[in-house]
């Protein structure tokens, strides 16, 4: 039986629900868009019920620990290839075995949910640090274009930081955007042709954080390799400093 | 604005240049260790791992913005770009406008925080004061909770430490030069007295902090992130063994956070300074900080490290690997029985995955393509390491030849010098 859910953690709990209520082990489990013509598996389609959700998250939580839970979490939000059937075979050996079964590390799925989990706690980390704000009359706007899908997580880190100005976090690639007033935020669909104006007083300061970023640099210890390790050239788009200039690479000259 | 030498007011932006510029010779870049929530009406937290928001064309991060108040300075320390016998364009930045440029880049998420220094302008409580002004304005007024990091002076009164202590997040003095020797060489004005002083004064207020805490008395904070320093590496003539001891001892009886290396670039000409055309000593710099990790985080001491005999780190091998080949009668280790500390020393096996190994353990026991999975290094590793009682390569025939294998370099020294490198020889 092959699976199709929505992709979400409501419905991840309600498949994990309808597949012990079916009593089978899922030949494969795809998201919502992501199905495949002619499937010669037959397969089902997991409705969501926020009730069953959230009865079926309970019972879970009571039997994962911390740590995992925030895994399993992060590995929805990367959207990789097998992560989802890594999960749910995560899932359904913690339920029937309780922690005991955290512990095997070494273990194929396990390790993969570790894995899918790093892959978006690594873009979140680097997100925190790489988004760029903008001044758009007031509010403060920036673009981002992630992987996996963090827009939820780095909306909970600034929702705590830009505490005295309205902002929205708008993601590109997903055509949703983080909005926050005040305390609160809520994510929106959004259209990426919809970027608003810069205002007055903002091109002021990126041309000072464009000199203070060339000012800082060591021009006796030019390093390609090191900057690129750690800032692959996918984070440069929306950056308002222009990294690889002295190396002949910034996206402006073009470079490979 | 402040008018410079020549009566001619510069623009916020030339002088930004001047003294990110100025200030890029610290190479204290992390934002780490303090972990503070936002409060309404204010703007900022801080993160406790630390955020990096670039990283320059040098490869190095950028997470704070870096600057000094000022270059000018009073001091003529020979190895120091913003000395006063040198030419340079000098600035100044007013308290008011270092807290607006830091209140405005954190706001569009450019920086963690500010990290301010100084050049000594006329006396170090004059300077001292100046930096207390800049932070209490963005703190008071801006209601800034971002990370701030800053530089006391060395020479200024405790009275003054203690005020900016309790405004920031880290606090450092600088050693730069390891011994004294060097330090009457290069910094005559400036003793070992006026730079540890303050340090232990700072690493007093906070343990006394610390202590305060477990008694859960609420006092005032005091540099919640800790103490740090910086070394100057290649500039004099201390060995490794000696930066090392000098960490050591900095870690275990000062409690500092961090010890930095910077490699020294020559900025300027003189009679007891590397030449102008030296190459930063950059791999050395790099094994150093192989070696303080192994002094932090994995139970090492430096007498294991080094001995005087051999006072300098091996260039073509990390340290740990070097300690490994010259014990190789502890090795192979036995992943499935041996403890936490043995793992942690097999080279290619970090903190991360030494703990992930005494977990996994307990599930099942590890072969080696479980090794892998768990992040462990196995081209490194393998050599060190047995899992079911049997080794996954055999035992290299010699030392030379593994050496060749970890390092990547054919094994010339060992057939050339057989008993010790001969002075001044270098490969």
């Amino acid at each position: 039986m092959i699976y199709i859910y929505d992709g979400t953690w409501d419905g991840l709990m309600c498949l994990i629900y309808r597949t012990a209520e079916d009593g089978v082990v899922p030949e494969a489990i795809l998201r919502n868009g992501a199905e495949k013509q002619g499937l010669l598996f037959e397969s089902a389609r997991v409705e969501n019920n926020s009730n069953i959700a959230e009865a079926t998250a309970s019972l879970l939580r009571k039997r994962v620990s911390g740590p995992t839970w925030g895994d399993a979490w992060f590995a929805l939000l990367s959207g990789d290839d097998g992560a989802d059937m890594a999960l749910w075979h995560l899932l359904e050996r913690v339920w029937r075995r309780g922690r005991r079964a955290e512990l095997d590390l070494a273990d194929p799925c396990i390790d993969a949910v570790r894995r899918a989990a790093r892959h978006t706690g690594g873009e979140y980390e680097k997100y925190l640090g790489v988004t760029r704000f903008k001044d758009v009359g007031g509010i403060l706007y920036a673009q981002i274009e992630p992987g996996c899908d963090v827009l939820p997580l780095l909306a909970g880190h600034f929702s705590r930081r830009l505490t005295d100005r309205g902002w929205v976090l708008h993601d590109l690639r997903r055509a949703r955007a983080a909005v926050c007033r005040g305390a609160d935020w809520y994510v929106t669909d959004m259209d990426p042709s919809q970027a608003p104006r810069i205002g007055s007083g903002e091109q002021r300061y990126q041309d000072l954080w464009r000199e203070f970023y060339r000012a800082t640099t060591t021009r006796e210890r030019l390093n390609y390799k090191v900057q690129r390790t750690h800032m692959p050239r996918k984070y440069w788009k929306h950056l308002v400093e222009t990294p690889g200039e002295l190396h002949g690479d910034s996206l402006a000259s073009g470079g490979a | 604005m402040r008018s410079l030498s020549g009566g001619c007011v510069m623009d916020v932006m030339d002088r930004l240049a001047i003294l990110a510029d100025a200030a890029k010779y610290d190479v204290s870049c992390s934002s780490s260790g303090s972990n503070r929530a936002g409060k309404p009406g204010g703007l900022g937290n801080a993160y406790s791992a630390g955020i990096c928001h670039t990283w320059t064309d040098d490869g190095r991060c950028v997470s704070l913005l870096k600057l000094l108040l000022t270059n000018d300075c009073v001091y003529d320390c020979a190895y120091c770009v913003n000395r006063r016998s040198n030419d340079r364009p000098r600035a100044t930045f007013t308290p008011r406008e270092v807290a607006d440029l830091t209140v405005n880049f954190y706001r569009r998420n450019y920086i963690e925080g500010l990290f301010l220094s100084s050049g000594v302008r006329q006396s170090p409580d004059d300077t001292m004061l100046d930096l207390i002004r800049s932070v209490y304005i963005l703190r008071d007024e801006y209601r800034f909770n971002g990370y701030i990091h800053a530089k006391t002076i060395p020479g200024s009164s405790p009275e003054l430490i203690e005020r900016l202590g309790r405004l920031v997040d880290r606090i450092s003095v600088n050693i730069e030069l390891p011994t004294e020797q060097s330090l009457s060489l290069l910094a005559p004005q400036k003793t070992k007295q006026s730079i540890f002083t303050p340090m232990r004064f700072i690493s007093g207020r906070i343990e006394e902090r610390a202590q305060e805490k477990r008694l859960a008395l609420r006092a005032p904070r005091f540099a919640p992130a800790g103490q740090t320093t910086q070394l100057i590496v290649g500039a004099t003539p201390e060995t490794d063994r000696s930066i090392l001891r000098l960490s050591e001892g900095l870690y275990g009886r000062l409690g500092l956070k961090r010890v930095y290396y910077s490699a020294y670039l020559p900025v300027n000409e003189g009679r007891n300074l590397p030449s102008l055309m030296t190459a930063p000593p950059l791999l050395r710099e790099h094994r150093l900080y192989q070696a303080d990790w192994l002094l932090r985080f994995y139970g090492f001491n430096v007498a294991e490290i080094l001995d005087e005999r051999e006072p300098s780190l091996d260039e073509e091998l990390d340290p740990k690997t070097a300690w490994a080949l010259r014990n190789m009668h502890i090795f192979p280790v036995n992943v499935n029985r041996a403890d936490y500390e043995q793992i942690l020393r097999i080279p290619g096996i970090g903190v991360k995955s030494a703990r992930r190994i005494v977990v996994a353990r307990r599930a099942r026991r590890l072969r080696h393509e479980d090794l892998k999975r768990l992040g462990v290094v196995m081209k490194r590793a393998a050599h060190f390491l047995t899992c079911e009682g049997r080794m996954e390569r055999r035992p290299s025939v010699s030392l030379g030849r593994l050496r060749f294998l970890l390092s990547g370099k054919p094994p010339v020294q060992q057939l050339l010098l057989p008993f010790g490198p001969l002075e001044g020889e270098g490969l």
